[in-house]
């Protein structure tokens, strides 16, 4: 009797723990929602009510005044050339890697794991000085570059191990049959590898699309702000406007959530991938 | 190897490559080279040798601001890790609705450190922000605070939403850690009478400090890298009291235009997250000889 009191109410206490940190987050992300339908007196006079009339209006003055949308396509654009990129770059070098024995192959890896131990905010003066003297400073180009470079460890990381895995056999088939080394990789390889390419893209797009320090130094134009920097700079020029800042976070969340969802086995896979050996 | 391989190899491998070097590891050096000047980027520069590290040495803001990052890396050690520890043990035994923790979990992860850094503008707003009127409604108006200046809090307020944002990641590190061991091996200890603290104890953390391992060192480098939420909250200030190495090195770049300076100041950043990695990795790899 006694036991099962305490079986019982040990895993009441577990589900308390684990459903109350996760309403935690789900309570914070609901209150910036419902406030984003609100005005700011209703904000300021209860923080906690549920909106009286639920209106767009923020979502308008961000979208339009606001410039949101401007920073939105700017984020956007920046996001998906750095995962083509990204893509291009990691696809070709690890396919050298992983696939072909040559005497510099480990030197090689070793160059791109190298990077995975360096913070890549200690980098920020030398890199505004490089991005200054190559006059890129408030272009998009510099974003792309720095986000490309700064993803290639951790996505040659990743890629690498996923073409190792590839059965040596489908490639000597392939060369049986003839196949250049182009269609080698283009035709046989790339299919293969698409799961793994898939993490890399869906990782790189959300670092992209998140990322604010260096945005912050690399471009002060206000047409060419990414939405990190848009809703930082928010909160500066809109300071009291809560309802408007809610909304122009939900913008930013939101289309991440989306991908989020639709992936989330990728995202894991790719966030665990390294920290589990054997 | 044929030449023809060796020029497959190179195409291949080129452009990255190049690129790499070029925007990564060629800035490390300038790093170390600038650092070795007076400069400020704007007339010639002027060399000191380890003039910028003696300096530092006997910078007390630099000091402070250490003195919080390692506050902040303590924080991330001593609540993050083991939130998320035992959110992993918990879910691994078969929780009900375990994808859809997972999913809310990952939110912060995944959400940009501006907005993050936002909502937690919002909680901590000393006159509309949701703590402060949590705290007037249950009649404990006199805790209330001015969170972010206050002294006594506004280093820890700054810290927590970075210990917040990646809860979940570390829960699906471990949770991946935790399906890695084999489920005989639970079996066995449970058939032995074990009881769930030993099963913890004994099995479960020692089969895992591998992966225990990679959550310190992400910790570790997270703490180091901060940067986003203490800029946004509170800029560093109530005079230095938030400031972090990463603010800083941001400041004397780029506010006070001493880029050799600032060079410095990342050089330490860089050679102190090595060193406490080594460090890490000599406490923990004891034992285990990976």
């Amino acid at each position: 009797m006694s036991a099962s009191i305490r079986r019982w109410s040990f895993a009441a206490v577990k589900y308390v723990f684990v459903w109350g940190f996760a309403a935690l987050a789900l309570g914070l992300f609901l209150w910036v929602v419902v406030n984003s339908f609100k005005n700011n007196n209703a904000i300021f006079a209860d923080p906690f009510s549920l909106p009286a009339k639920w209106s767009f209006d923020n979502y308008v003055r961000a979208w339009n005044s606001a410039n949101i949308s401007r920073y939105f396509w700017n984020s956007l654009f920046v996001s998906l050339i750095t995962v083509a990129f990204t893509l291009f770059l990691t696809a070709t070098v690890s396919f050298a890697i992983a696939r072909f024995s040559f005497r510099g192959n480990a030197v090689l890896y070793a160059f791109f794991a190298l990077g995975l131990s360096i913070p890549m905010q200690a980098l920020l003066l030398p890199t505004f000085l490089k991005m200054s003297g190559l006059q890129l400073l408030d272009k998009h180009a510099a974003l792309i570059l720095v986000y490309t470079v700064f993803a290639l460890p951790k996505s040659v990381f990743l890629l690498v191990a996923y073409m190792k895995g590839i059965p040596k056999d489908i490639e000597e088939a392939g060369i049986i049959d003839g196949c250049g080394y182009w269609t080698l990789f283009s035709r046989v390889i790339l299919p293969i590898s698409k799961p793994g390419l898939a993490t890399i893209a869906i990782l790189e797009f959300i670092g992209a699309w998140n990322e604010y320090i260096y945005a912050t130094v690399l471009i002060s134009n206000k047409s060419i702000r990414t939405l990190p920097l848009g809703l930082a700079n928010f909160q500066g020029e809109y300071a009291s406007e809560y309802g408007l800042i809610c909304a122009g976070i939900v913008i930013t969340i939101v289309p991440v959530i989306a991908i989020c969802s639709l992936f989330q086995e990728q995202i894991v896979k790719g966030m665990t991938a390294g920290s589990v050996k054997g | 190897m044929t030449r023809r391989k060796i020029g497959v190899v190179t195409l291949f491998s080129l452009p990255a490559v190049l690129l790499y070097a070029w925007f990564f590891v060629s800035p490390i050096g300038e790093t170390l080279f600038y650092s070795l000047y007076d400069w400020d980027a704007i007339s010639p520069r002027h060399w000191i040798g380890l003039g910028n590290y003696g300096e530092l040495l006997t910078d007390r803001v630099f000091y402070k601001a250490l003195g919080h990052t390692l506050y902040l890396t303590a924080l991330l050690f001593a609540v993050q890790i083991p939130l998320g520890f035992m959110l992993a043990y918990v879910l691994f035994q078969q929780v009900r609705g375990y994808k859809l923790l997972r999913a809310v979990y990952f939110m912060p992860v995944i959400t940009s450190s501006v907005a993050i850094a936002l909502i937690f503008y919002f909680i901590y707003d000393p006159n509309f922000g949701m703590l402060n009127t949590i705290l007037e409604r249950v009649g404990l108006d006199r805790w209330g605070k001015v969170w972010l200046s206050d002294p006594s809090t506004a280093m820890t307020a700054v810290s927590l939403p970075l210990v917040w944002k990646y809860v979940g990641l570390m829960m699906i590190v471990i949770f991946a850690g935790l399906q890695s061991i084999p489920s005989e091996t639970l079996e066995a200890a449970e058939l032995d009478g074990a009881s769930g603290f030993q099963k913890m104890t004994k099995i479960v953390i020692p089969m895992i400090s591998g992966v225990l391992q990679v959550c310190f060192v992400l910790a570790l480098t997270s703490a180091f890298k901060q940067f986003d939420f203490v800029l946004i909250l509170t800029q560093g200030g109530p005079i230095h009291r938030t400031e972090v190495t990463g603010t800083y090195m941001y400041k004397m770049g780029f506010s006070d235009m001493r880029y050799g300076f600032g060079s410095a100041v990342a050089a330490a950043i860089m050679l102190i997250t090595l060193l406490l990695m080594l460090v890490m990795r000599l406490v923990t790899g004891k034992g285990d000889k990976a």
